[in-house]
């Protein structure tokens, strides 16, 4: 028995459950709907069902692991994400990268492990990407970009060709960043985070938040 | 012989009659293009055809009409999308739901009678979504969202997670609406009009019209 934890039992983890069956069957091609099991699982359940699946603690999931387990993370915070994949990943546990089939990752990109590719995203060319990137759907990616560790990108975020992402950075929802070029990356520093609608046009310094088009740094108070 | 009648002939509907032939298909098993007579119904026919399709008045189509007789309405106004419905569905005819192929409507979401879903549109999950509803092309609606009645979202909108959105109200091309809460939905009252490419960060009033970035309430 094959056994899937999808590490959080929110909304995002109810989006990200339905990829699991269409990776569980690329790695086995033979697999049968009842050679699987999904469980969510949580640092701290408050519930003991969630959309139709079982939630356990992250604990009791360690716990019952055997080479059979995997997992992958639906918590948006990045720092969150990395310290749950610590965890599991030091209990032996591996993480599975899941992608939409309508999602299109063209080969020859180097694409870290644990990613998420939601329905009708895109990656094109030449790009690296780190661990747990999350891209929700409609999102792409393009050519020459090199995207960090534990980044997110929430639905239709447009990162064109020659961005630098560093690790942590989160993208909200149809976000849209200026092109760079090869000999000056466009770069989004680390933990940067890009409003909803934001247009981004210059660099980001690293810790930043922006929003608005074109998109300015929110001074906190 | 099964007639499905597109009421309106004007850009929304003759986008939207292109998913009339891949829906009947789908909707009847079994079935052939032959099996199937599209039409045009509008209340004040203004020509005898469109895209060598025959052109009727509502008055004619309901009279013509037998069990075998569907309809969708293209017009993006959704009050008056209500009041040809009732006035149509009043006498038999039901409406056919149109879903484009490549789009992506989840099972155990619940989907009112007469919804139209266009080119690479994402309905994901737990999403429960009234009649007559209109989702152009590239438009989504993601996690735990309650959409109303005659609600309209134009090309490549993007309605995230927990957000409530009520009768008749309309989203430009591009609107963005963030995501709300299970404890607090982020809520779009009744009627409420969002402008293109608006990037809505919290509650419409109902019947408001909001646009900008981030949306704010136009004052008219």
């Amino acid at each position: 028995m094959i056994t899937f934890g999808m590490i959080g039992a929110g909304g995002m983890g109810c989006e990200m459950v339905h990829l699991v069956p269409y990776a569980l069957k690329q790695r086995y091609p033979d697999l049968q709907d009842d050679d699987y099991r999904i469980v969510f699982a949580e640092s701290e359940p408050n519930k003991t069902e969630y959309d139709g699946y079982p939630v356990i603690s992250v604990e009791d999931f360690i716990a019952g692991a055997d080479e059979n387990t995997f997992f992958n993370i639906a918590i948006a915070d990045p720092y969150a994400r990395e310290r749950l994949a610590g965890q599991l990943e030091r209990a032996g546990l591996e993480p599975l990268a899941l992608q939409h089939p309508t999602a299109e990752i063209r080969d020859g990109n180097d694409i870290g492990a644990a990613s998420v590719f939601g329905f009708m995203a895109l990656v094109t060319a030449r790009i690296k990407i780190g661990k747990y990137f999350n891209c929700m759907p409609f999102s792409q990616v393009a050519h020459d970009c090199e995207i960090g560790d534990y980044v997110s990108f929430y639905s239709r975020v447009d990162c064109n060709g020659h961005i630098v992402i560093e690790d942590y950075v989160t993208i909200g929802n149809g976000a849209c960043i200026r092109n760079g070029t090869r000999e000056k990356p466009l770069r989004v520093g680390k933990g940067a985070t890009i409003g909803m609608g934001a247009i981004v046009t210059k660099d980001v310094p690293p810790g930043a938040t922006v929003v608005g088009n074109p998109a300015s740094v929110v001074v906190k108070d | 012989m099964i007639t499905f009648g597109m009421v309106g002939s004007g850009g929304l509907g003759r986008e939207m009659m292109y998913i009339a032939m891949p829906s009947l298909l789908q909707q009847f098993p079994g079935s052939t293009e032959s099996d199937f007579r599209l039409v045009w119904v509008e209340s004040e026919p203004q020509k005898s055809t469109v895209h060598d399709l025959p052109v009727l008045s509502v008055d004619d189509f309901i009279a013509e009409a037998d069990d075998n007789t569907c309809l969708n309405i293209g017009i993006g106004d959704g009050y008056i999308r209500e009041r040809l419905a009732n006035q149509i569905e009043a006498e038999g005819i039901r409406p056919l739901q149109l879903m484009h192929p490549n789009s992506e409507l989840r099972p155990g979401n619940d989907v009112g009678p007469g919804a139209t879903i266009s080119f690479q549109c994402l309905i994901s999950t737990d999403i429960t979504i009234g009649k007559y509803f209109m989702c152009m092309a590239y438009s989504m609606v993601v996690h735990d969202c309650v959409i109303g009645d005659y609600v309209t979202f134009a090309t490549r909108v993007s309605c995230n997670g927990h957000v409530h959105i009520e009768d008749y109200v309309d989203a430009g091309n591009g609107a963005m609406i963030r995501n709300g809460s299970y404890e607090k939905p982020l809520r779009i009252g009744k009627g409420a009009k969002i402008g293109m490419g608006a990037v809505v960060a919290k509650d419409v009033p109902p019947g408001a019209v909001v646009v900008g970035n981030p949306a704010h309430i136009l004052e008219t």
